[in-house]
């Protein structure tokens, strides 16, 4: 009994390519038609946007007056202009309790700093 | 701060549990004419308005602790710190307070932060004992007294997430000095965190639902931008236009109808 022969099929000049050339008319021709430059722009555009509306969303906002500042008789302190919007206040929803439960409201304020009227 | 009011009597209208008016310090001092009237005017605005409790900030003490304690006579609720002393070592304020409301029975803690030996003039007339160990003391004498343990601090939001990690017990820090606004309430372990903005523009309203065994059942923070909607409350307004007018401004600004200086 003859042993098996194994048959290796060569690697000719550019089989590589001819393998890839056979899947050009897919995948890769298809891409060849985008404009990818403009695409990583696209993206890079809506990320800094994304990004930037996050920091927009950051619930702290900073006191453009020292606090020290406060005491001078002659000077207000006054906000920075780029200080974010506070979000709409919302009237508490109602959500049922359980029964036993009990619901505590608190009103809280600080850091008021003698002020009276804040828009006056 | 009328406007502070009139949001105040719409919530106590609408509110049908126990409700609490709380302020977390700095408050007594600050702009004009507070100083003027040595706190008088926030003292006075303040007992109108209903507090229950406020705590004691540095700027409290920006006239010494003499001052202070001569508005703290004045004032309808208790302000609080416990761990404000004077330099010999006598209590400047009280340290807690235990009020019923609805059939609740709550403790509120005052503490007062550190920072508050440095200000100018007034470091060498006072002492500020550490918050954590205070508080620490406070919750184990007062927790077995209440049912809810509120701590009404100005050592800042940093610090009140580490008392909450600390000390057990504490059911709600109601905070100041960072000057943070939050859309929703900071927890750590089983104690809610919450602070409101400054100068008076915000207010703060933290809505906690507990279940029968006083476990957090829902906690909602609701950051209220006192804006031009809230009509000036009458009572309110009349006391600030009697101060303005016997406080006027030492430095009006100009407005477009006024000529220009002359030369």
């Amino acid at each position: 009994m003859q042993p098996a022969t194994v048959r290796r099929r060569a690697l000719r000049p550019g089989h590589l390519s001819q393998s890839f050339e056979r899947r050009r008319p897919g995948f890769t021709r298809l891409c060849a038609g985008i404009p990818w430059a403009v695409v990583l722009y696209v993206t890079l555009g809506c990320a800094l946007l994304l990004a930037a509306c996050g920091t927009a969303l950051t619930p702290t906002i900073p006191l453009v007056a020292d606090p020290t500042s406060a005491f001078s008789a002659t000077a207000t302190p006054t906000l920075a202009s780029a200080t974010p919007e506070p979000t709409a206040t919302e009237p508490p929803t109602a959500t049922p309790t359980p029964e036993g439960a009990v619901t505590l409201v608190i009103l809280h304020t600080t850091d008021v700093f003698g002020q009276m009227d804040p828009c006056g | 701060m009328a406007r502070r009011a009139t949001f105040i009597k719409q919530e106590r209208a609408a509110t049908q549990g126990p409700l609490l008016l709380l302020d977390a310090g700095s408050t007594l001092f600050g702009y004009w004419p507070s100083i003027e009237s040595e706190g008088r005017i926030l003292i006075e605005a303040m007992n109108a308005m209903g507090y229950d409790a406020m705590a004691v900030g540095e700027y409290d003490l920006y006239l010494g602790p003499d001052i202070l304690q001569r508005r703290i006579a004045e004032a309808a609720f208790p302000v609080l710190s416990a761990n404000l002393y004077t330099s010999e070592g006598q209590a400047v304020t009280g340290s807690h307070t235990i009020i019923e409301r609805n059939g609740m029975t709550i403790g509120i803690i005052g503490l007062t932060e550190p920072e508050a030996e440095a200000l100018p003039g007034v470091g060498a007339l006072i002492t500020v004992h550490d918050p954590v160990e205070t508080a620490r003391m406070q919750v184990e004498a007062l927790r077995p007294q209440v049912d809810l343990l509120i701590v009404l601090s100005h050592v800042g939001l940093e610090a009140d997430m580490a008392l909450a990690e600390a000390v057990d017990g504490i059911d709600i820090i109601v905070g100041g000095r960072s000057r943070r606004l939050m859309q929703m309430p900071e927890r750590v372990n089983d104690t809610l965190i919450v602070q409101q903005g400054y100068a008076g523009e915000w207010i703060g309203r933290l809505t906690v639902s507990y279940d029968a065994d006083w476990q957090i059942v829902s906690a909602t923070e609701d950051l209220v931008d006192l804006d031009p909607s809230f009509e000036d409350d009458p009572e309110l307004k009349a006391m600030r236009d009697a101060w303005a007018q016997r406080w006027p401004s030492p430095t009006p600004l100009p407005t477009a109808t006024e000529p220009p200086p002359a030369g």
